[in-house]
C-alpha cells in the first residue's frame, strides 16, 4: 500500500495535470460549456422527480411532499453519480491510454485516482450549489455540516479502491468494460436513492436483496448525507464505524491487488 | 568505471494466448492449468554499461531490441535475472508514445516531465529550453494529434534531452527527423558524451551507429551474439546478414525441385533457382582479399557463379551502392565484351570487375546481377543479389559528393582572365 501512497506523492504533479486536463477536457467544444456540471444532474434529476415522485407516487417517510422528496432525491443523486461516473471511465482510462503505460514509465495509479478526484471535485461543486439551496428554503445550518469533508473524503476512497481494481481489471479482462454499465445500475437499484432507505423492505424471500442493501457502503454515505443537510444532524454510530472499517480495509486491499498486477497490464496491453 | 546500467542474467518470456478467452480461462484455473505458449524475448543477457559511455544495439526486426530497452527503463520486470539502472532516465520509445494526442504540446511538455518525476517549478524552468530546441513555432500549442512524425520527434527529443536525464534510451526514432534536426540530435548526444551521460541507441542504420556509439551489441533471437566495437559489431552484422540471404538463396522454400522453375523474391534480392552465387571477393593490387579499400586504389571485384543450367548469352552485372541505396557505380560483362560460350552448366565460373575507387570513406555495398538474353532487346533476370557484399572505402581525402572526378584546384590572375573574356 506504502508503494503506491509513495508513487502518487511522487508525481503529485502529474495527478494535478491529469484532473485539470479531465475538467477542462470533459466541456471542450460545448455551447454551455462548464454550466454542464450543475445542467445534466439537474436534467436527471428533473426526469426522476417527475417518473418516481409525480408517477409513481414515492415519498420520503419524514415529510410529504414533492418538494421534499426531490430534495432527498438530488441529494443521493449527485453522490450516486460521482461514484457511478469514476468505475465507468476507470473502466477504459488505462486502455485508451496504452501508449503512456507501455512506453513510458507512467505510474498507472494515477489514472483511477484522477477519474476519481474529478468526479469527486464536480461533486463537491454540486453540493456546495445544494447546500446554498438548502438554507435559501430556510433549512438549518448546524455543526453537523462539519462531518461533510471527512464524509467525502471517505467515499472518495471508497471509490478509489474500486476504480483501481475495476482499471486494472479492464485490462486483463476487456470483456468489464462491456459489462461495467450494467454491473453499476444493478447497484444503482440496490443504493436508495430514488427511494428511501426505509422502504427498503422487500419480501421475505428476497431477505439477501435486503441485507446487500443494507451493507451497501454508498446506501450509508447517501443516507448521511441526506441526514446531515436534510436534517442537520450526524450521529457517530456504528454505521459510521462500520463504513470506515470496510472503506480503509478495501483500500488496504485494492492498493495491493494494484500494485501486485501492474508489471501484468503492461504485457497485457 | 562503475557501472550505470547491469543486466545480470536477465531471461524475458511473454506469454502468448492464441485467444482471449484462454487468458480467462487461464486465470479462473489459479494456476492449475496452462493455456499458453511461452515466448522467450531474451535469454541470459549479462551486460554491464559503464558511465559515458554510447551503446549501440543493433538487430534485425523481432530480435529483441526494444524488449531489452523497455526491461533497463523499468517499464518491463524481467522474468529471471536483475536489472539496475542508476540514475534519471529518459526514454525514446517509439514516435509520440509518451504523449496523451489531446494534450497540447505544452501540455505534454508538462505530462513527459511529470512522468520522469520533475516538479512543476524543474519543468517551468527547463520549459524556454525545450521549446526552443523542439522548434516547432506555435504548433507547440496545438494538439499533438495534429503532429506529423517530425514535430512529434522534435519535441520528445527536447523534453528527453532538457530534462538532463543521466541515461537516455533512444529507440529508432532519430531516422524520421530532417537532416537539419539530425544533426541537432547528434551534436546533443555528442554533448551528453561529453558530459559523461549513458546512452543506449537502438537503430538499423549501423552508420548513424558507427558516428554515434563507441560499443555497439548485435542481437539475434533474444541473444547478444556480439559485444564489441561498433565497427566491428557492425560488420559482423553485415556479414550475418549476408549469411542470411545466401541461406535463403540456397535454399529457397519451394525450390526448383517440383520440376519447373519457380521464381523467389527476398527482400529486392531475387532469383530463379538457375543459377546461385558462390562468392564475392575484394582482391587488392597485392593480390590480397581485403574488405577495407584505400581511396583510389584500384581493386577487382571477383564474382563466383554456378549455372544449373544452360543459359542463352548470359552476362553477369556488378554494380556498387552507398549506405543511401544511391547507385555509385556499376558495369556488365556485356559491355565489357566477354564471351560466356565456354561456360558449362553445374561448373563454377569465376568474373572479374576491375575499378579504381574514388569514393568518399565510408561503407559501400556490391549488388550482383546475372541476366539472359530474352529475345531481340530484352533481358531475363536469372539472380540479383542485392547487398550481397559490403565493403569500406577508408582514407582521409578531402572533398565534397560521393566522388572526387580527379579533382584539383590552382590559383589563377583574376584579371587578366577577366579581360580575356571580354
Amino acid at each position: 500500500m506504502f508503494s503506491v501512497l509513495k508513487n502518487i506523492f511522487g508525481h503529485r504533479f502529474l495527478l494535478w495535470q491529469f484532473i485539470r486536463a479531465d475538467i477542462l477536457g470533459r466541456y471542450k467544444g460545448t455551447y454551455l460549456g462548464i454550466l454542464w456540471i450543475i445542467l445534466s444532474p439537474l436534467l436527471v434529476f428533473f426526469l426522476y422527480v417527475f417518473i418516481f415522485s409525480v408517477v409513481l407516487k414515492v415519498r420520503f417517510p419524514e415529510q410529504e411532499g414533492v418538494l421534499f422528496y426531490g430534495l432527498n432525491l438530488f441529494c443521493g443523486l449527485i453522490a450516486w453519480t460521482a461514484f457511478a461516473e469514476s468505475l465507468i471511465r476507470s473502466s477504459s482510462v488505462i486502455l485508451s491510454n496504452r501508449n503512456l503505460v507501455k512506453r513510458t514509465l507512467f505510474p498507472s495509479e494515477i489514472f483511477g485516482l484522477s477519474m476519481t478526484v474529478s468526479s469527486m471535485l464536480r461533486f463537491v461543486i454540486e453540493l456546495t450549489l445544494f447546500i446554498l439551496v438548502i438554507a435559501f428554503l430556510k433549512y438549518k445550518i448546524t455543526w453537523a455540516f462539519c462531518w461533510l469533508p471527512f464524509l467525502i473524503l471517505l467515499q472518495l476512497l471508497f471509490t478509489v479502491s474500486l476504480a483501481w481494481i475495476v482499471s486494472a481489471l479492464s485490462v486483463l479482462l476487456r470483456d468489464l468494460s462491456q459489462l461495467i454499465g450494467l454491473l453499476l445500475t444493478a447497484w444503482f437499484f440496490m443504493t436508495p436513492v430514488v427511494y428511501p432507505e426505509s422502504m427498503a423492505l422487500v419480501p421475505k424471500k428476497w431477505w439477501f436483496l435486503a441485507g446487500l442493501i443494507h451493507i451497501n457502503p454508498m446506501s450509508k454515505f447517501i443516507s448521511t448525507y441526506r441526514a446531515i443537510v436534510l436534517h442537520g444532524y450526524f450521529d457517530f454510530t456504528s454505521q459510521v464505524v462500520y463504513l470506515i472499517v470496510f472503506v480503509m480495509s478495501l483500500f488496504i486491499l485494492s492498493a495491493w491487488f494494484f500494485n501486485s498486477v501492474k508489471p501484468e497490464l503492461v504485457e497485457n496491453l | 568505471m562503475s557501472a550505470v546500467i547491469e543486466l545480470v542474467n536477465v531471461s524475458k518470456k511473454f506469454k502468448i494466448f492464441d485467444r482471449p478467452a484462454d487468458r480467462l480461462k487461464e486465470l479462473l484455473s489459479f494456476g492449475k492449468r496452462k493455456y499458453h505458449k511461452d515466448f522467450w524475448a531474451l535469454k541470459d543477457i549479462n551486460l554491464s554499461i559503464g558511465k559515458g559511455e554510447t551503446v549501440g544495439i543493433i538487430g534485425i526486426n523481432g530480435a529483441g531490441k526494444s524488449t531489452l530497452l523497455q526491461l533497463v527503463s523499468g517499464i518491463l520486470r524481467p522474468t529471471a535475472g536483475s536489472v539496475t539502472a542508476s540514475g534519471r532516465l529518459a526514454t525514446l520509445l517509439e514516435l509520440g508514445s509518451g504523449f496523451n494526442p489531446d494534450f497540447t504540446g505544452r501540455e505534454n511538455i508538462f505530462l513527459s516531465a511529470g512522468v520522469s518525476g520533475l516538479s512543476r517549478r524543474g519543468t517551468e524552468d527547463k520549459l524556454d529550453e525545450i521549446i526552443s530546441f523542439a522548434d516547432i513555432g506555435e504548433f507547440i500549442d496545438h494538439p499533438v494529434k495534429v503532429y506529423s512524425n517530425g514535430m512529434y520527434l522534435r519535441l520528445a527529443f527536447a523534453i528527453a534531452t532538457c530534462i538532463d536525464p543521466d541515461i537516455l534510451l533512444v529507440d529508432e526514432v532519430l531516422a524520421v527527423g530532417d537532416a537539419l534536426f539530425q544533426q541537432k540530435c547528434y551534436e546533443k548526444i555528442r554533448e551528453f558524451r561529453e558530459k559523461g551521460k549513458t546512452i543506449l541507441l537502438v537503430s538499423h542504420n549501423t552508420d548513424e551507429i558507427k558516428r554515434n556509439a563507441g560499443r555497439c551489441m548485435l542481437i539475434e533471437s533474444g541473444r547478444i551474439v556480439i559485444d564489441d566495437t561498433s565497427w566491428n559489431a557492425t560488420e559482423f552484422y553485415h556479414k550475418r546478414l549476408n549469411e542470411m540471404q545466401l541461406e535463403k538463396q540456397k535454399d529457397p522454400p519451394n525450390g526448383p525441385a517440383n520440376g519447373g522453375v519457380s521464381y523467389k523474391t527476398s527482400g529486392e534480392s531475387f532469383f530463379t533457382g538457375e543459377a546461385s552465387l558462390e562468392k564475392i571477393e575484394i582482391v587488392n593490387s597485392s593480390r590480397q582479399v581485403v574488405s577495407k579499400v584505400n581511396q583510389g586504389e584500384t581493386v577487382e571485384f571477383i564474382v563466383s557463379l554456378r549455372l544449373k543450367s544452360d543459359l542463352d548469352r548470359p552476362r553477369v552485372g556488378l554494380i556498387i551502392t552507398d549506405v543511401y541505396g544511391y547507385t555509385v557505380a556499376g558495369t556488365n560483362t556485356e559491355w565489357n565484351g566477354i564471351d560466356f560460350s565456354g561456360v558449362e552448366a553445374e561448373k563454377q565460373f569465376a568474373v572479374s570487375f576491375k575499378m579504381t575507387m574514388n569514393l568518399k570513406a565510408g561503407p559501400y555495398f556490391v549488388t550482383v546481377r546475372l541476366m539472359e538474353k530474352n529475345g531481340a532487346a530484352n533481358w531475363r533476370t536469372v539472380l540479383k543479389m542485392n547487398k550481397a557484399k559490403e565493403f569500406f572505402i577508408v582514407g582521409e581525402e578531402k572533398f565534397y559528393g560521393l566522388t572526387d572526378l580527379n579533382r584539383g584546384a590552382r590559383l589563377i590572375d583574376a584579371k587578366s582572365e577577366t579581360k580575356r573574356i571580354d
